[in-house]
């Protein structure tokens, strides 16, 4: 019999560590907090689901924990003023938050990965490498791509400053979707400003894959589940573990609690939607449940932390939200996947007049990130900002402006200058890792199941505040290039003045469990495995050392391939690779995914391949023993 | 467990119900909760009675007028929240957990409205532990919210009962009861736009005063309408727009930050 392995998390990461781990001879059993809302994924075909184009349901949070039986709190330093309520929460239910993202797939730079080799010392922040360079994790990314089904076009790729920092052949299945018209707007701006736009990397169908249809266009997208399948993020991976027959996945069951002896983890005790308790074992514990939630469980076991960094290190991105408003026309950015053109010239740290900028402010270097071009929103969202815009007018204004509601609302509602008549961009700045930017375990504020909530300490620091004020002027200036009649640029961070807080929301949440040779600075080793742990790998984006300044699922999913390969073994690398034999056949026959058509029984060489990989993956855990990484990665 | 095809399945509660009911049951055609007794009973609304009904109608028609409502949006044709039967909205969410499943999250992947086979919106997706609990404490506590404003909207109009307040006086308690307005205001957003079988936007009107075309699924857009612009649409000057316009560099993005999509 096998040995079983307990996933906690059922997301990006959960899904490349359980495909590495089914095909090398593990059975996998996964905890995930949330319901299923998608059925029938396992299979090449239509998926079932009760998804839909529905902005009501989305803002009562279908599939985002509730703040109400699910908090966290926030304050912005140790000491000072604490807040309940919703703290950059990911969607929650199978799949994770691959469920309702926007499935974008730009790839982190070589930069990203060697920061404190290729570009210096940070002082005052904990910049590190990471554990392996681009060149390293390149093919892992490949994979991920082909196996998600990226929609994208190599050609369109600039090579500056895109492929120079990031070279090589994308996995890209199919080519770009429709551009919306918003997005080449925009992406004309930048165009005209000298910079590199070109169509946005997306996990979402252009045309029939894995029996999945292509995406129609209904523009419901960012932060919506996709009701026809046409985009289902992590599960296009996770269907390949599903189908060995070696998956259970417990759906709304929490993990509270690792069970370990100090030095390896037997099992976990857990929590199922009817409030009953109880334990499982294992031989090996994968932790994926996103950054804020595996740093939470980490501290609720009371892992080994003799250089308290457990939940150190947090990053967000540092997000700055530009808006055009279009008088002459509508740009129906409700139409199409959301935002489909980018623009990475931000993320470049010899970006024309960063250094003197950064140098001025006394800092080494300054970045943005990668840019999100033509966003809008939907009219609830539309018609709650106009009655906030309508209250500020008045005080702007208490003699003469009418009243705040009325035929002045419908006026708004009608013209349309913020939603139809907007373009806008969102920028990905990076998020350097500050060891006071945290998550630890609120010592007052449980969940309604009684368990701790996680407390986010978060505050930016000097590097994102510079790049805030030199990157915001160069926002305004694309949008009035693109022909905005009127444009405008904030962080994200502007505070609601309510509070004097800012809380990020931007759902990019990464570090807490950072990857690192030396257990003093770092949580987890070079290839995942806690520090002091023999059998705890961490699969999520909380390993990242650095956030990088593109969205970070890609990156999840390649780590979480890289780390599970080299643990694990490589008795998955066929996985996905025939998949033009998926539309031909009904059915099963992708269903044995993992092996090459060579005509013969796949079953034996499915048994003699998990076989001789959990044995090297047995003794490739029985090293991980000690305090030190033995550098098995250089 | 959630039903994949977003049909009902007759939770613990409702069985016990049932058979509390059943000498009942025996009689009636079929088993009524208490609210739709009361409905049925002529109040017409499952948890507002008459007169808080009338009360909350009548604010909401000012906060988003229509024809009747408005000299202006007679002008436009534009239908309000009257046309869009925003108060059976309220009354729908306050009453969700008088239904099995509770009207919470309607159901997917569509509806009949561009295509689809079925409507499968009309069938609630029953909820988790986790979305039961949140949702009976913030029903719980909207329903003590609307008692309260429903007194205090009458309080302040000189002949204690704001649905027979003339619109002036309407709209001047309006506009100084910031709490009261806010509360209702967001939830008449809410009824206008979101999909009908939440029990507003009753035959899209809310969605057609603004042009938008609701969910389209599984039709969708045609890869021409999402590339192509529309055509010149230049916005003509106008006292409020312009006012925003002016504000915006300001607040625009302060008040957007509320808004932005997760991606």
């Amino acid at each position: 019999m096998a040995d079983r392995a307990i996933v906690v998390g059922s997301g990006a990461g959960a899904a490349v560590a359980s495909m590495v781990l089914t095909h090398n001879g593990w059975d996998v059993l996964i905890f995930e907090k949330g319901p299923k809302y998608i059925h029938g994924y396992e299979k090449p075909g239509p998926i079932r689901t009760t998804f839909s184009s529905d902005e009501l349901k989305a803002s009562r949070k279908f599939e985002i924990p509730d703040p109400l039986s699910e908090p966290r709190t926030f304050r912005a330093a140790a000491g000072a003023q604490e807040e309940v309520g919703e703290v950059n929460p990911l969607s929650s239910c199978v799949g994770g938050g691959t469920v309702h993202w926007d499935a974008k797939t730009p790839r982190f730079w070589d930069i990203d990965f060697k920061k404190k080799s290729m570009l210096g010392p940070y002082p005052d922040t904990d910049v590190e490498d990471w554990p392996f360079e681009y060149a390293d994790i390149a093919p892992h990314y490949k994979t991920i791509e082909r196996l998600m089904g990226v929609a994208g076009a190599q050609s369109a790729i600039p090579h500056s400053p895109v492929l120079k920092h990031a070279p090589g052949e994308r996995g890209f299945v199919m080519p770009p979707g429709p551009q919306q018209l918003a997005s080449t707007t925009v992406a004309g701006g930048c165009t005209a400003l000298g910079l590199h736009p070109y169509a946005f990397p997306m996990a979402i169908n252009s045309r029939v894959h894995d029996g999945r249809p292509p995406c129609n266009n209904c523009g419901q997208c960012s932060s919506y589940g996709c009701p026809i399948g046409a985009r289902i993020g992590a599960l296009a991976v996770m269907r390949h573990a599903v189908n060995t027959g070696r998956v259970e996945i417990r759906d709304e069951t929490i993990v509270d609690r690792v069970v370990h002896n100090g030095k390896r983890a037997t099992g976990v005790h857990w929590i199922d939607k009817h409030g009953k308790h109880g334990h499982s074992s294992a031989k090996l514990l994968v932790l994926a449940a996103s950054a804020i939630e595996t740093s939470r469980l980490a501290h609720l076991s009371n892992f080994p932390d003799p250089h308290d960094r457990i939940g150190r290190d947090l990053m967000f991105h540092n997000f700055m939200d530009g808006f055009g408003i279009f008088l002459d026309q509508r740009m129906h950015a409700y139409r199409g996947r959301s935002t489909t053109q980018c623009c990475e010239d931000f993320a470049d740290p010899d970006f024309p007049g960063s250094r003197a900028f950064a140098k001025s402010m006394g800092l080494p270097y300054i970045r943005g990130g990668i840019m999100e071009l033509g966003g809008s929103q939907e009219p609830i969202a539309e018609g709650n900002i106009y009655t906030y815009i309508l209250g500020i007018l008045r005080a702007f204004d208490p003699l003469n402006f009418g009243k705040p509601f009325g035929t002045n609302f419908k006026t708004l509602m009608r013209a349309s200058i913020l939603r139809d008549r907007l373009a806008g961009i969102s920028h990905v700045g990076e998020d350097l890792p500050y060891a006071t930017n945290r998550v630890d375990l609120d010592p007052k504020v449980k969940d309604f199941r009684g368990v701790p909530v996680p407390r986010i300490t978060y505050s930016m620091g000097a590097h994102e505040q510079a790049a805030i004020e030199f990157f915001i002027p160069h926002m305004t200036a694309i949008l009035k290039a693109a022909g905005a009649s009127m444009a405008a640029a904030v962080p994200e961070s502007v505070s609601d003045g309510l509070t004097g807080t800012a809380i990020p929301h931007g759902a990019h949440v990464m570090g807490g469990m950072r990857m690192g040779h030396n257990p003093k600075t770092s949580v987890t080793d070079g290839t995942g495995m806690v520090h002091g742990m023999e059998n705890v790998f961490v699969a999520d984006g909380s390993v990242f050392p650095s956030s990088g300044a593109q969205n970070p699922t890609l990156t999840i999913m390649a780590t979480a391939l890289r780390n599970a390969t080299k643990l694990f073994g490589d008795g998955h690398k066929h996985v996905g690779q025939n998949h033009a034999h998926h539309h031909g056949h009904s059915g099963h026959s992708g269903d044995r995914g993992p092996l090459p058509s060579t005509g013969s029984d796949p079953t034996l060489p499915l048994i003699a391949t998990a076989t001789l990989t959990a044995g090297l993956a047995a003794a490739r855990l029985a090293r991980h023993d000690g305090d030190n990484d033995s550098g098995e990665d250089r | 467990m959630n039903d994949e095809a977003g049909r009902a399945t007759p939770s613990r509660r409702a069985v016990v119900t049932a058979m509390g009911l059943l000498p009942l049951a025996t009689l009636a055609p079929a088993v009524l909760s208490e609210s739709q007794a009361r409905a049925a009973a002529g109040k017409g609304y499952q948890h507002f009675s008459k007169h808080q009904a009338a009360v909350i109608k009548a604010a909401c028609a000012r906060l988003v007028p229509g024809p009747d409502d408005d000299p202006v949006e007679k002008l436009y044709d534009s239908p309000g929240a009257t046309e869009a039967d925003v108060v059976r909205y309220i009354d729908t969410m306050l009453a969700a957990f008088d239904h099995d499943p509770p009207k919470i999250f309607a159901g997917g992947p569509w509806s009949d409205r561009h295509g689809g086979d079925a409507d499968h919106m009309k069938h609630f997706v029953p909820l988790a532990p986790r979305q039961l609990e949140a949702w009976r404490a913030r029903t719980h506590d909207l329903k003590r919210q609307y008692a309260a404003a429903i007194k205090k909207l009458d309080a302040a109009a000189s002949g204690k009962n704001f649905a027979a307040a003339s619109h002036s006086e309407q709209d001047s308690i309006l506009t100084k009861l910031d709490d009261e307005r806010s509360l209702i205001f967001g939830h008449t957003i809410e009824g206008m736009y979101s999909v009908p079988e939440y029990g507003g936007n009753r035959h899209q009107v809310g969605w057609k005063s603004i042009g938008w075309p609701g969910d389209v699924q599984p039709r969708g857009f045609s890869p021409k309408q999402v590339e192509d612009s529309d055509g010149p649409d230049v916005l003509l000057a106008n006292g409020v727009v312009d006012a925003v316009l002016n504000l915006f560099p300001l607040i625009g993005g302060n008040a957007m930050r509320k808004a932005r999509h997760h991606g």
